[in-house]
């Protein structure tokens, strides 16, 4: 490891941000990311962080490997390409896993508070960066063959039933505030994200979105059960989630089809708005992708040689 | 009576009591052993042999120092001190037998020198491992009061016992208080450093902080330390010639026992009521001019009175009562922000071999003087003046030094991101553009254009077979004086991809290659057509392109081929277009495709005009494209600023647009465009909108370094400030009765949510003021759980907000909020010291009875909501009178039930 930036091959740095983060960025977006990245070489059996400890940088590896372990927890590595510490620091707490890299590696480190700022200085890179681990996530836990990834049943209150009744916006508010999606969300925030939400009513058997279209909403089921049909199987969602899981959050034609399997209450926000609110509250892009990282360690955990994107 | 006084809070008796202690000890000792020294030392060797004595003393006590340095590594800095004052108690006591004479009385005089420079650099050096700078700030004020009432004890109990006793009986007194000292401090073993182990810890593998970072602050210190030590030492020696000049041995002793009681009982009320009060009406930068100021003044009077006792003794007066007072708490303060590698690096050293090495020159020169029969208390007096001149600039031009010392000891090294390459850098790019990854290829390709390499990239690239690479390439090697990239890039006209062929098209078509546009014209893709047709009508004379019939066609064309040829011909445009294509694009405009609205908008950019101005406004509303919309008004200039304007300051503007319209100014960047910002923040009725005004002018202040009308600002601070406090008095009663209720978590939240968000308003409005601060790293600070961060951001507050811009009535209260906000107190506490603690409602009902009138509809209606859960006459009463106001509920949704207590 170079203890110094003064030895950081500069051209070699900004060659290896240009290609770690140059899709989620534009020019701008990279000019400051620039400013916060160093290069860092690190030899075998090197740690980069220990369990239990603060999140006080987050590494990207360019080439080599890192390994992440916790006792009673199944390995995770990190090779090129992939993120170390990203995880726990969209959760907002010490690291989980003690990181040390399992051969001679390149990695680039970001201070993690100067990412933060970076993040909420340019939303629209938190935003990409939300919709990117929420593609690659939904495509890993189908690749998975695991339907049940997808499936929730977990009525943690005994949620009042609206019936015919217009849902009031009050109690929007209380229902997005107790979403897992938007926990930790600021009460502001979700007030708007209530205001401008759509409640949409569905009889059994309604599509609520299509793989193969590019719905401009994120939806939420409010009540009732929905049908996930997906390309290799299918899934039931049931209490107050996400109606197609983290499909919802990515960009692009979805891969799933989403009807109701009882009559059933969603609420839809328009992408736009979600990213307007996320620009006005950057508190609720990092409760977002905290969301996205339980998710993320959840695929992580299940997979069966432990390689790793995002750790 | 202390409290009154001095600022020490639960928790902070048992460390104060303890440095305290043995802060009065050490100094009751010190002075015990230093009158005995000095009346021995002058009754047996007289005045003249005070230089020698001096420059003895430096040596040994730099030997000295580095034995105790050795110590300090060894055993740890507490352990350290214990061990070197009980050597100083077993020390002293031995001279109590010891025969008078010239020999013993200087080393006496050595050892006691000794001790004085040892153990008292040690005991603050240990200080700043027990305290953070926040702590210190208020409680070496009473540490170093308690060494006041040590001196003051100990030449009063050396002056009562000189009536009676020996001069060496107040040496085995001496070694008892050097005893009780070891004692207590034996058991203080509260290190800061533990309680900042729970505080996050940074970098891991960030770079430590070099040695050099920070010297040039350091280096200042030093000077101030240097001219201390000197000026010091000459004002010591104009005092002991007059006063031996003056007095018998006996008579002297009981004259330095007297002089060291005034100049100890002055010390400790500078320290008990001075200094605390000068550092909040100063501040630390003020406390360190007074004494070289003091020195100056008693300097230039002894010279001009031939040193006059008066004059000499309100010299070495000032420096014996203020050194260890005033000055001594002003130079922690001012070393506190500085790294401990740069401490260690650079103050022990100086303040153990320095100041020897700096007494050992003064001593020299006095010696040198009175060899030459010079030293002359004039002369000596003259020397002192201009080491005070020297001192007193030195202090008074620390201000900016001091602020970028702690600024940089909150700030995180940045790198540099436009830096230029250097040959190995360089050739590991060029290297890049043979990799078999596309990214690295383009971004070598795009380092290499932004560092002026561009020569660098072969023309062999364009046989590249990834489209993003040959795009990048071709951008780079069109450059004028450059042909190699030709015959190639004619190869690619012949390409199966239409992409490649459109790249070649408008390469070739910049040179004017009419083969090239003729193939252009007749490809079959409407994309690189609409290339040919752009180009064929820019090769030619000015024409009216918008009637031409190719392009007529091209823009009535419908279906995807319509799409992809109107696309590209504005990618065309977008990139060599002039004035002449505005009514193309206008037309394109009003047809309103938003599949072409981004290369729209690109275009407009290249050809503004000012009948776009309506469009791109109203685009504004969309976010798709803001960031092209925002540089296409700035392209049009100064109409589309006063468009924008307009279009703000009316308030039936879509309100989608209008919340983004303050940020599109500020890419303007100009005065005009701040000032017309700062002056809507004082009618702007929208929250969310002045917020984003805020911002704006923010990031107007910090990127183009505009200077905003500070009256303005500072009523935006002001205003944020007080809603902060005004809200954190509201939530008090809320948060200490925790109700599980929805409706009270719900008003919590939104309560807390706002209380965030008025700092946040607060420090956006401090950051425009100072537009060339960090100040969101001080927010950071503050807000943060590191205690040391959030002290060295309050001094750094505390020192920015001494500035004239906040003396006036226009900034009143805004300081005490600001320094506030940093203590480590409890919301209640804080409230109280900032003048907001009678605003805090007694229960809960009050608070809400109080939320429900709130102008902020709401926190009025989540206020409302949780009065309807608690059903109390006074609330139910509240609510009704609300709801027949104004419709409390609205913005909830719900419906008044029309609330009766049965």
């Amino acid at each position: 490891m170079s203890p110094d930036p003064e030895l950081d091959d500069a051209g070699r740095r900004e060659l290896d941000v240009r290609v770690g983060f140059g899709l989620l960025a534009s020019e701008v977006e990279l000019e400051s990311l620039l400013s916060i990245v160093r290069r860092v070489d690190v030899a075998r059996g090197q740690l980069l962080h220990t369990r239990g400890q603060p999140v006080a940088s987050l590494f990207q590896v360019v080439a080599g490997r890192v390994e992440l372990q916790a006792p009673d927890a199944p390995l995770w590595h990190v090779e090129d390409g992939g993120a170390v510490g990203l995880l726990d620091f969209a959760l907002g707490r010490s690291h989980a896993r003690t990181a040390t890299a399992a051969a001679p590696s390149q990695l680039l480190e970001l201070d993690a508070a100067d990412y933060r700022d970076y993040l909420e200085d340019n939303y629209e890179v938190g935003h990409r960066i939300l919709s990117q681990l929420s593609n690659r996530i939904t495509a890993a836990m189908i690749a998975s063959r695991d339907s049940t990834l997808f499936a929730t049943s977990d009525l943690t209150h005994q949620e009042r039933s609206f019936g015919d009744v217009e849902i009031p916006l009050v109690e929007r508010l209380i229902i997005l505030s107790r979403m897992p999606v938007f926990r930790g969300t600021s009460m502001q925030a979700l007030a708007k994200l209530a205001q401008n939400a759509v409640e949409r009513r569905y009889s059994v058997g309604d599509v609520i979105t299509e793989a193969g279209t590019s719905p401009d909403v994120v939806s939420l089921l409010v009540e009732g059960t929905v049908e996930l049909v997906l390309p290799n199987g299918r899934a039931r969602r049931e209490g107050r989630h996400l109606v197609a899981h983290l499909e919802e959050l990515a960009t692009g034609p979805r891969s799933i089809t989403a009807s109701a399997a009882t009559d059933t209450i969603v609420l839809q926000l328009e992408r736009e708005d979600l990213i307007d609110r996320i620009e006005e509250h950057f508190d609720l892009c990092m409760t977002l992708l905290a969301y996205v990282a339980g998710e993320q360690i959840r695929v992580n955990n299940a997979s069966s040689d432990g390689r790793c994107r995002v750790a | 009576m202390a409290e009154a006084v001095f600022d020490v809070r639960r928790g902070e008796y048992a460390r104060v009591v303890r440095a305290g202690g043995a802060m009065f000890a050490i100094l009751a000792g010190f002075t015990l052993s230093e009158t005995a020294r000095d009346s021995l030392f002058l009754g047996a060797n007289g005045a003249g042999k005070l230089a020698t004595a001096y420059l003895l003393l430096a040596g040994i006590a730099a030997l000295a120092v580095a034995a105790n340095a050795w110590l300090v590594r060894r055993v740890g800095r507490r352990a350290a001190l214990v061990i070197t004052l009980l050597l100083a108690a077993i020390g002293t006591a031995l001279f109590y037998p010891a025969q008078r004479g010239p020999t013993i009385a200087l080393v006496l005089y050595l050892w006691t020198g000794l001790i004085g420079t040892v153990v008292v650099i040690q005991f603050w050096l240990l200080a700043g491992t027990r305290f953070t700078s926040a702590e210190a700030k208020r409680l070496y004020g009473p540490i170093a009061a308690s060494g006041a009432v040590g001196t003051l004890f100990g030449a009063v109990t050396a002056w009562a016992l000189l009536r009676a006793l020996e001069i060496e009986t107040l040496l085995l007194v001496a070694a008892g208080f050097y005893v009780i000292a070891a004692a207590l401090l034996a058991r203080d073993n509260d290190s800061v450093e533990s309680r900042l182990r729970g505080a996050q810890i940074k970098r891991r593998f960030a770079v430590a902080p070099s040695k050099l970072r920070g010297q040039g602050y350091a280096a200042r210190l030093a000077v101030l330390t240097v001219c201390a030590t000197a000026a010091a030492l000459l004002a010591d020696y104009l005092l002991k010639s007059a006063a031996a000049a003056a007095y018998r041995t006996d008579d002297l002793a009981r004259f330095i026992a007297r002089y060291n009681g005034t100049v100890a009982a002055l010390s400790l009320v500078f320290q008990v009521v001075g200094t605390a009060w000068l550092v909040r009406k100063i501040g630390v930068l003020g406390m360190i001019v007074v004494l070289p100021i003091l020195m100056l003044v008693g300097g230039a009077a002894s010279a001009v009175t031939a040193g006059s006792f008066i004059a000499v003794c309100f010299t070495k007066g000032s420096d014996a009562s203020l050194r260890y007072s005033v000055t001594r708490v002003a130079t922690e303060l001012l070393w506190m922000p500085v790294a401990e590698n740069v401490r260690l690096g650079v103050r022990e050293p100086l303040e153990s071999v320095g100041t020897r090495l700096v007494q050992a020159i003064t001593a020299a020169m006095l010696l040198a003087l009175v060899a030459l029969h010079l030293a002359h208390a004039t002369v000596v007096a003259a020397i002192l003046t201009g080491i005070a001149v020297v001192w007193t600039l030195t202090a008074a031009r620390l201000r900016s030094r001091y602020l970028a010392q702690l600024r940089s000891s909150l700030g995180r090294k940045a790198f540099d991101s436009n830096h230029e390459l250097d040959g190995e850098a360089a050739a590991t790019v060029v290297d890049a553009l043979s990799s078999d990854d596309d990214r690295r290829v383009i971004a070598a390709i795009q380092i290499l254009v932004a560092r002026g390499h561009a020569r660098s990239i072969p023309a062999m690239l364009l046989r590249h077979d990834s489209i993003d690479v040959l795009t990048a390439t071709l951008a780079a090697l069109t450059t004028p004086g450059r042909t190699d990239w030709i015959p190639l890039t004619r190869k690619l006209l012949k390409s199966s991809d239409p992409r490649a062929r459109t790249l070649a098209l408008r390469a070739l078509g910049r040179i004017g290659d009419h083969t090239a546009i003729f193939d252009g014209l007749c490809d079959d893709d409407p994309g690189v057509s609409a290339h040919g047709v752009f180009w064929s009508l820019q090769s030619t004379e000015p024409v009216a392109v918008q009637d031409n019939p190719a392009v007529v066609r091209l823009l009535a064309e419908a279906g995807p081929r319509g799409t992809t040829g109107r696309r590209e011909l504005l990618n065309a445009i977008r990139s060599d277009g002039d004035q002449r294509w505005a009514d193309v694009l206008l037309v394109l405009a009003f047809a309103g495709d938003d599949e072409t609205f981004e290369p729209l908008v690109h275009a407009i950019e290249h050809v503004p005009d000012e009948r776009f101005i309506p469009f791109l406004i109203t685009r504004l509303g969309t976010r798709g494209g803001r960031a092209r919309v925002h540089a296409a008004l700035v392209a049009i200039g100064d109409s589309a600023l006063t468009a924008l304007e307009l279009a703000f300051a009316d308030l039936d503007t879509a309100p989608r647009v209008r919340l983004h319209i303050p940020s599109a100014i500020a890419v303007f960047g100009t005065p005009r465009a701040a000032h017309g910002l700062a002056t809507s923040l004082s009618n702007e009725p929208s929250g969310a909108v002045r917020h984003r005004v805020l911002r704006a002018i923010a990031r107007i202040a910090t990127r183009d370094e505009v200077i905003v009308d500070a009256s303005l600002l500072l009523a935006e601070l002001r205003l944020h400030l007080h809603e902060h406090a005004r809200l954190l008095a509201l939530e008090l009663p809320l948060i200490a009765e925790l109700d599980a209720r929805e409706s009270a978590v719900l008003l919590r939240g939104l309560l807390r949510d706002y209380i965030s968000q008025a700092l946040d308003r607060a420090f956006l409005a401090l950051q425009a003021l100072h537009p060339r601060e960090d100040i969101r790293e001080i927010q950071r600070a503050i807000k943060g759980d590191d205690p040391r961060a959030r002290a060295h951001a309050t001094e750094f507050l505390d020192t920015l907000t001494r500035a004239r811009l906040y003396a006036g009535p226009r900034a009143e209260g805004i300081r005490a909020q600001l320094l506030v906000l940093g203590e480590d107190l409890d919301a209640r506490e804080r409230l109280t010291r900032s003048g907001w603690g009678d605003r805090i409602p007694p229960s809960v009902a009050a608070a809400v009875t109080q939320l429900i009138r709130d102008p902020d509809t709401l926190l009025a209606a989540c206020a409302g909501y949780f009065a309807l859960d608690l059903r109390t006459p006074e609330l139910v009463r509240a609510v009704d009178e609300a709801v027949g106001e104004r419709p409390l509920f609205a913005p909830l949704g719900i419906a008044h039930p029309g609330l009766r207590v049965a």
